[in-house]
């Protein structure tokens, strides 16, 4: 046991340079992600000049969240041509468009806003026209001292705060993409081992299957651990996310992530013959358990019921789902036990059936030397 | 003697099942998956597919109600005629029946909110249900009390009970949003009658702009969720020909095979062009099987072939270029790491600054500058701008970026492949 960690220690002193390199980039891209994660959108505006339309600017300016380059028309229709991520914005008197190449959920909640913004401004403009300017203070400040009746929101779920935070998910998300590679080429020495002779000479040595086993894997899952604290620790002192006061249920799920993931890429090794196979269907893995997890985007907005099915095979799922209520709906880590527990089933499930993969295997490579 | 070392590869690609599922089947299903998964998304068409639940549990009703507020008006000093005209004036503006009966039956809104009214209800067990978004509970007393708050100055504002389910975000913020609209209405009104101010003269003609769609030039059209996703997967998959190709190179050393080679007189700027061009044909043949694919299968309609061809083969040579690259830092550090670190990060990494997984410009502009520099970004943009229906000049400023990578790798594999034979 203490051989074996020495030897992976050995390992890792001289050839670093994988190890370090991933969980560099793994906590840099993280860092750079969630810069660009709610942060504001670039809008490309051009008004027709108008008396409404500057106006509807000047509001928008003043909101957070965008970003805000005035354009003449022309030119924003040129920068439309040749440019595909920009979201643009034509304000005229009584009407606007939003210019986009596709149509995402945020185009579509833009021009919610910009609706709003010329039906309030209309509002304002029908009273003054009414009543002058001092009934518009007036009503004004009735808007906002008397509400006309009050509406209480709360969850529904009773042991959930009700809360929303869409940057956060996001921040999960990735992070449970990324650290999904990561995390899983500690486990890859058992192919090198292989093919250099080293696992046969081990399991010919005095030590047994369960010692063997046990000494890597629990190597591989401290190494684990402790690039996910890295990321983790990254975001709550460096970056200063929010957790809502949930860090340390943060640090305890993830710990059943990276077992879990751990438990995935033995699996994937028990099938493969090379490292650069089991790292391309790792990576393919990664992505695809991403997108049908929920990392991308909520799965709210998939309406295909056969994919929304598939979310029970993805690590990512469990890991999200657990994340996402102990910390924006401050639930408690009760709460989450079944995920937490689907989490070790599974994760129990696939070392079982990866080590007696690999035992069969091994058994064939032997003879057939 | 270079055909046949080419040869010698594909053979190798192509004995290998896993190549070949992962070039050619893993972006077929992934094209399949996320283009059915968001097409209602990016297309536009299936919003009527999400309705959201509402049940409103009212626990009285205007008739149950009336008593009380007729005594409380009474006690205003109103009666006889002059009382059930108030009293019918109330019932028409009670924001509870405007709600029922005008805001949740009209059009726009049934097609989102789907309304089950209840009287009592053991609400414990109602918050359970997971088939329901929202439940707005009403105060037995509401309707009374927001009579006095209202039009006769009593300070105590009336209160609502909104409960939103977290399980579904989309659904419970429609009902939100429904919910909020109804209640700045009425503060709308009431703020304009403290004010002296008819509402209904102000908020009958509130329709203050209309939304104009984004006008298409001519031969101009919108990106599907099948194109983008097409095409995303396309520059996404042809990154991973490089990692096979490496990875059988450094097995060939293992082996002794590339030791063999050398002996038999090949030289070895030979093998790198080999892998090279080998690269760059599976790049192509793979790109054109996933573009069929798009066009029979997903019945995409592809235009522009002439620029099309040029952006593909541009790749491809960027691709072969790539290969031989990733062999090169292969051969000389005598591990697979170069190529874990490639697939396992570099690959996604390109992939999502590139906005193959999804529009990444909708979530940072910064994020989609920098993904413009990457080959595949750069190749997916120019695809893209074609597919658009612009003019072919889009692609060139897209063009040097890939040649300006393809150049880098040429550059390193001849610096830095190991001309001396290598050994295991």
């Amino acid at each position: 046991m203490k051989g074996i960690w020495l030897a992976r220690l050995q390992n890792l002193k001289r050839k670093p340079l994988v190890l370090i390199s991933m969980t560099v980039m793994t906590v840099i891209f993280a860092y750079v992600l969630s810069g660009g994660v709610g942060s504001s959108l670039t809008l490309l505006v051009a008004t027709d000049d108008s008396d409404m339309s500057n106006r509807v600017l000047e509001i928008l300016e003043k909101e957070d969240g965008y970003t805000i380059t005035v354009l003449t028309e022309a030119e924003l229709q040129k920068v439309m041509k040749d440019k595909r991520d920009k979201t643009g914005l034509l304000l005229r008197e009584k009407t606007f468009s939003v210019l986009a190449d596709t149509e995402s959920d945020i185009v579509r909640m833009l021009s919610l806003e910009i609706e709003t913004i010329y039906n309030e401004l209309a509002f304002q403009d029908q009273v003054i026209a009414l009543g002058g300017e001092s009934k518009w203070d007036e009503v004004e400040k009735g808007l906002v001292e008397a509400q006309s009746f009050q509406v209480n929101k709360s969850s529904m779920d009773e042991s959930q705060v009700f809360r929303y935070d869409g940057a956060l998910q996001s921040l999960f998300g990735f992070m449970l993409y990324f650290v999904f590679y990561t995390i899983s080429i500690n486990v890859q020495f058992i192919l090198e081992d292989k093919r250099s002779g080293v696992w046969n000479r081990l399991k010919l040595a005095s030590i047994s299957r369960f010692q063997l086993y046990f000494g890597h894997l629990s190597f591989s899952y401290v190494i684990g651990l402790i690039q996910m604290l890295l990321v983790i620790l990254v975001f709550r002192f460096l970056i200063g996310t929010n957790m809502y006061e949930g860090f340390w249920k943060v640090v305890i799920i993830c710990s059943f992530y990276v077992l879990l993931v751990l438990a995935f890429s033995l699996f994937v090794i028990s099938l493969v013959k090379t490292v650069s196979q089991s790292s391309v269907i790792i990576s393919l893995l990664a992505v695809a358990f991403a997108m049908i997890g929920g990392a991308y985007w909520p799965l709210e907005i998939v309406q295909s019921e056969g994919l929304l099915a598939m979310k029970w095979i993805s690590p990512v799922f469990y890991g999200m789902e657990a994340l996402k209520r102990v910390t924006i709906y401050g639930e408690t880590l009760g709460g989450v036990i079944t995920y937490i527990s689907m989490m070790i089933l599974l994760a129990t499930l696939l070392i079982v059936i990866g080590i007696t993969l690999l035992e069969k295997r091994t058994e064939r490579y032997h003879s057939s030397e | 003697m270079l055909s046949s070392l080419i040869g010698k590869q594909m053979k190798m690609l192509l004995r290998n099942k896993q190549p070949l599922i992962i070039l050619l089947v893993m972006p077929v299903v992934l094209i399949t998956i996320l283009s059915t998964a968001l097409a209602s998304v990016m297309n536009n068409e299936e919003e009527m597919a999400i309705q959201a639940r509402l049940v409103l549990v009212d626990e009285s009703s205007w008739e149950q109600e009336e008593a009380s507020i007729r005594s409380f008006l009474a006690k205003q000093g109103l009666n006889g005629p002059a009382l059930d005209g108030v009293i019918n004036e109330f019932k028409r503006n009670d924001p509870i029946y405007i709600l029922e009966n005008s805001i949740l039956v009209s059009e726009d809104v049934s097609n989102y909110i789907v309304l089950e009214k209840k009287q009592t209800v053991v609400l414990k067990e109602m918050r359970k249900d997971k088939e329901i978004d929202g439940i707005l509970t009403i105060p037995s007393n509401f309707r009374s009390n927001y009579i006095k708050s209202a039009y006769f100055e009593d300070n105590q504002t009336p209160e609502l009970e909104l409960l939103l389910s977290q399980e579904n975000e989309i659904r419970a913020s429609i009902i939100q949003s429904i919910i909020d609209s109804w209640q700045t209405g009425y503060t709308k009104s009431l703020a304009l009658s403290k004010a002296g101010i008819a509402p209904s003269v102000v908020i009958q003609s509130n329709q203050a702009v209309e939304k104009i769609e984004q006008v298409l030039e001519e031969g101009e059209r919108k990106i599907p969720a099948s194109m983008y996703y097409t095409v995303g997967m396309l520059v996404m998959f042809a990154l991973y020909t490089p990692a096979f190709l490496s990875g059988f190179a450094l097995q060939e050393v293992q082996w002794k095979v590339y030791d063999r080679l050398i002996l038999a007189g090949i030289p070895a700027t030979l093998y790198a062009c080999s892998i090279f061009l080998t690269g760059t044909a599976v790049a192509v043949i793979q790109q054109a099987i996933l573009l069929l694919f798009g066009r029979f299968v997903l019945g995409i309609d592809w235009i522009g072939l002439d620029a099309m061809l040029v952006i593909v083969l541009s790749y491809s040579l960027f691709v072969g270029g790539l290969s031989a690259f990733l062999t090169t830092i292969q051969l000389r550090t005598k591990s697979e790491g170069a190529s874990t670190v490639f697939t396992g990060f570099v690959v996604s990494v390109f992939s999502f600054l590139g906005g193959s997984f999804f529009n990444i410009g909708d979530v940072s502009s910064l994020l989609a500058n920098i993904g413009n520099f990457t080959p595949n970004g750069a190749t997916m943009t120019a695809i893209l701008s074609i597919q658009k229906g612009r003019e072919l000049e889009v692609i060139w400023s897209h063009l040097p970026v890939l040649y300006a990578w393809l150049g880098l790798c040429v550059l390193l594999a001849i610096i830095l492949f190991p001309k001396r034979g290598v050994t295991s």
